[in-house]
């Protein structure tokens, strides 16, 4: 606010060209009144002046005799988020795995909360799945038994499955051959009872 | 887990003060570390005595810290800490009556009668301003100029021009009415203009 008076600045308005934040028409005031363009500028430099006072340093130790006297708090345990920002914690590998969990969780975390607020989608989806599975499936059993088919061995077991008496008996022959085997590995594979030294310790 | 983590330098002073309430003694001697200059350079130019200016940082920390649990985030750590230094400054200025020269009188008067009653000249020791300011250095011109103000008028200028707290943080950090802190601020700048007039930019 101007001084009405003499129309000369006030402190307040001094306070705003220093901050250079006074309005045009004081300022053109201030360049046409000698009084008030020496005022501000005998103001402004004492500003600078005490703006360039240095920082004055305490003797050594300040820090040392006031922890002396501070009571320090007890340590109070840190919430498990602040413990995983700890600086030991954040090399490369840490971060690494703990970006991979938050993918897998986020992802999940996703994935779950899509389901749920997407049922009827979720269904189309399962059943276009289910369909595409059946279809795989199907088309790779195909596969296997055209290949099969073309196998140089597949004519002998042809022969031997031609009539039913032939199947009965190749099964019954390959299912003796098969009981034979395992009792003779049981057989090999069964520890000794006695009649064998064992070292004395 | 009950490790606490290293302050740096790049964490604001509302996050050392959370790690300090944590029990951090990092965190304390960081407080102390951040403010000590600032604190004793005010404490200084207020009581103008090294040892006093000593005493009263240590003071100052040693009451700030114990009573970190009362400090309020929403408020500058910094304003904070200089209500305390200056309260200290003044309480002992009171206590041992070091008072000052005004040019400008008491900071209570009212009226330009009251002001020119209670006006003190500078110079009364004896010295001319001119001889005193010739025979130092500008920054020691400064300093013997802020020494001569009143403690209200040094505390609002040192905390406002050299701290660089804006006047409503004053107010509130003296107890103040703004109003009076503007008054204070001016009257300071004027005596300081006086003080300083001889000296070239």
């Amino acid at each position: 606010m101007t001084d009405l008076t003499h129309g000369h600045l006030t402190p307040e308005d001094l306070d705003h060209w220093l901050e250079g934040t006074l309005p045009a028409a004081q300022l053109v005031h201030l360049e046409d009144c000698p009084d008030c363009f020496a005022l501000a500028h005998a103001e402004r430099r004492v500003v600078a002046w005490l703006g360039q006072l240095p920082l004055l340093a305490p003797s050594a130790g300040l820090s040392d005799r006031v922890m002396r006297a501070v009571t320090v708090p007890a340590p109070v345990a840190r919430a498990p988020w602040r413990v995983l920002a700890q600086p030991s914690l954040l090399g490369p590998r840490w971060r690494a795995a703990a970006a991979g969990v938050a993918l897998a969780l986020g992802g999940s975390g996703l994935s779950v909360a899509w389901s749920i607020s997407h049922p009827d989608q979720l269904a189309s989806l399962l059943s276009w799945l289910g369909n595409e599975a059946y279809a795989f499936g199907w088309t790779g059993l195909q596969a296997v038994v055209a290949n099969l088919a073309e196998q140089p061995w597949t004519g002998a077991v042809r022969t031997l499955l031609a009539s039913p008496a032939r199947a009965a008996l190749s099964i019954g022959a390959g299912v003796l051959l098969y009981a034979s085997g395992l009792l003779a590995m049981r057989r090999l594979m069964t520890a000794p009872t006695n009649g064998v030294g064992h070292v004395r310790i | 887990m009950s490790e606490s983590v290293p302050v740096g330098p790049t964490a604001t002073d509302q996050e050392v003060v959370l790690e300090a309430r944590r029990g951090s003694d990092a965190a304390y001697r960081e407080l102390v570390r951040r403010y000590e200059r600032p604190v004793f350079s005010l404490v200084f130019r207020m009581v103008r005595d090294r040892e006093l200016a000593e005493d009263l940082t240590q003071e100052t920390f040693i009451k700030a810290l114990n009573a970190l649990a009362s400090y309020r985030p929403e408020f500058k750590f910094s304003s904070w800490i200089f209500k305390i230094a200056n309260n200290a400054a003044i309480d002992q200025l009171r206590r041992r009556e070091l008072d000052t020269l005004s040019l400008d009188g008491s900071p209570s008067a009212e009226t330009p009668d009251a002001v020119e009653a209670t006006a003190l000249q500078v110079g009364s020791k004896g010295e001319s301003p001119l001889d005193e300011l010739e025979a130092r250095e500008l920054g020691s011109a400064i300093e013997v100029a802020i020494a001569k103000l009143r403690p209200e008028y040094r505390s609002c200028i040192l905390l406002r021009h050299v701290e660089g707290l804006a006047y409503e943080e004053i107010a509130e950090n003296m107890d103040l009415p703004l109003g009076t802190v503007k008054t204070y601020i001016h009257r300071a700048r004027n005596e300081l203009r006086q003080y300083l007039g001889h000296l070239k930019e």
